[in-house]
């Protein structure tokens, strides 16, 4: 697990340090405060800078458009990531483990840089040819991507193709929450093995009469199918329902918590990334969330860092930070203020202190 | 503070120092019992409140008819993650 995270030049964090991080960690804080941004560092830090990692960052804050070429072909601007919007300083991720030398210990840059050979030897996607490539270099596991851009700082998105390192386990669930193929292809991984009873547990905080959750292909409405059923053919089976029920019915909240139990179970031994984690939930069910996502983190060794702007949300969370209950109450709360250089930090008594006497940590 | 009669102190004090003890027809400070000296010095409570947001100033009222050099040295322990500095001594000069 990370124990710290240092932050430098990224988007509106100028130099942002996270420290004495638990299992669960809850970011709070204003809006563009730069919970997102911490996010994103830790997906890229995890990945060891995967340009398939990068491209997902900027495809969903939207920052990319069309070049102005006839054949109108996608750019992405990367300059958006840098701190004031321009290259003219480096990105810095850097991040301690728990136990010494493992994979959690690791540094990496960002950074434009004039293109060297190698750079060159891979030219001629973007309209016109430029002297510059953007440098992804990770320390842990090591790595060094160099991928060709304009001096106005767009990238074609072709350059971003996804690498593969072996012990890349990072999960991002965004604030619209995973998107049908995501969980379609994350539940025929769980189906049948031993992660997939926990998941209809998971969703049993939200429906208790839940008995099992399946996926029905021929009304997965994917490619073209003559069924568009527009949550992938995901049906539930309920207690004294005969009929089985389409996931759909049974609310956004079920969608999220679902998407929330795969992520977790896609991220076993690494890091599972949600935006804005209570959306879609009523407060009712949030120690049910907690308790779920509590549970499901420690077995299987997975660090979490979620936001919110609610204050149901962080004081649901003391119930898997009280040291009567039966996790080990490794849970942070972190405000982010970017005018600072260090998280407020909340550690398990403390969120629990600030639950009971309804303290204002946003 | 540690017990609900010390509450009835905090605006003469403050009214004693010259400050009006009301602001657009609210108290200046707010003021929380906590039910006694246990129940104050609890894990993670003072920290919480240390770390809340748009807090400007915290005020620790204890009783000091036991041992005040004691209480004092809890206090600080609970405040020394957000004060390393505080003195190990109640200084004499307050």
């Amino acid at each position: 697990m990370y124990s710290s995270i240092r932050i430098g030049g990224y988007r509106g964090l100028d130099s942002f340090e996270l420290t004495e991080l638990g299992r669960i960690n809850l970011l709070v804080g204003g809006n563009n405060s730069g919970k997102t941004s911490i996010l994103e560092c830790i997906e890229l830090l995890r990945s060891a800078g995967n340009p398939a990692v990068l491209q997902s960052i900027i495809r969903r804050r939207g920052e990319w458009g069309y070049d102005g070429g006839e054949a109108r072909r996608p750019v992405l601007a990367v300059r958006h990531l840098f701190a004031g919007h321009d290259f003219g300083r480096k990105i810095t991720i850097e991040s301690d483990g728990k136990a010494a030398r493992d994979v959690w210990a690791s540094r990496m840059t960002i950074a434009m840089e004039d293109a060297d050979a190698e750079g060159q030897a891979d030219l001629g996607l973007l309209e016109e040819e430029t002297p510059f490539q953007l440098r992804l270099r990770c320390s842990n596991p090591i790595a060094d991507f160099k991928i060709r851009m304009s001096p106005e700082g767009f990238v074609d998105p072709r350059r971003l193709r996804p690498q593969r390192f072996d012990d890349e386990v990072v999960s991002f669930v965004s604030a619209v929450g995973m998107s049908v193929p995501e969980v379609v292809r994350t539940f025929d991984r769980v189906v049948l093995t031993d992660k997939e009873q926990p998941v209809t547990e998971a969703l049993r905080a939200i429906e208790p009469r839940i008995e099992r959750l399946a996926s029905v292909s021929h009304e997965q409405g994917m490619g073209g199918a003559p069924y568009r059923n527009a949550r992938g053919g995901m049906f539930l089976k309920l207690r004294d329902v005969p009929e089985r029920v389409p996931i759909g019915s049974a609310g956004e909240g079920m969608w999220r918590v679902l998407g929330l139990a795969l992520a977790l179970a896609n991220a076993q031994g690494g890091v599972l990334l949600v935006d804005e984690i209570d959306t879609g939930l009523h407060y009712s069910v949030l120690d049910g969330m907690w308790r779920m996502v509590g549970e499901r983190a420690e077995a299987l060794s997975v660090q979490v860092f979620a936001t919110t702007h609610s204050s149901d949300c962080y004081r649901s969370l003391a119930v898997v930070a009280a040291p009567d209950s039966q996790f080990s109450g490794d849970v942070t709360i972190q405000r982010v203020d970017p005018r600072r250089r260090k998280a407020a930090r909340f550690g398990s008594a403390e969120v629990v202190a600030a639950a009971e006497r309804g303290l204002e940590v946003r | 503070m540690e017990g609900g009669t010390d509450k009835r102190v905090i605006p003469y004090l403050i009214e004693a120092h010259d400050v009006a003890w009301e602001s657009d027809g609210q108290p200046v400070v707010h003021i929380d019992d906590k039910g006694g000296l246990e129940q104050l010095l609890k894990q993670g409570l003072l920290e919480a409140e240390l770390r809340a947001s748009g807090l400007e100033a915290l005020g620790v009222i204890v009783d000091a008819d036991g041992d005040a050099g004691a209480r004092w040295s809890e206090v600080r322990s609970r405040c020394a993650s957000e004060f390393p500095d505080l003195p190990e001594r109640i200084p004499e000069g307050g």
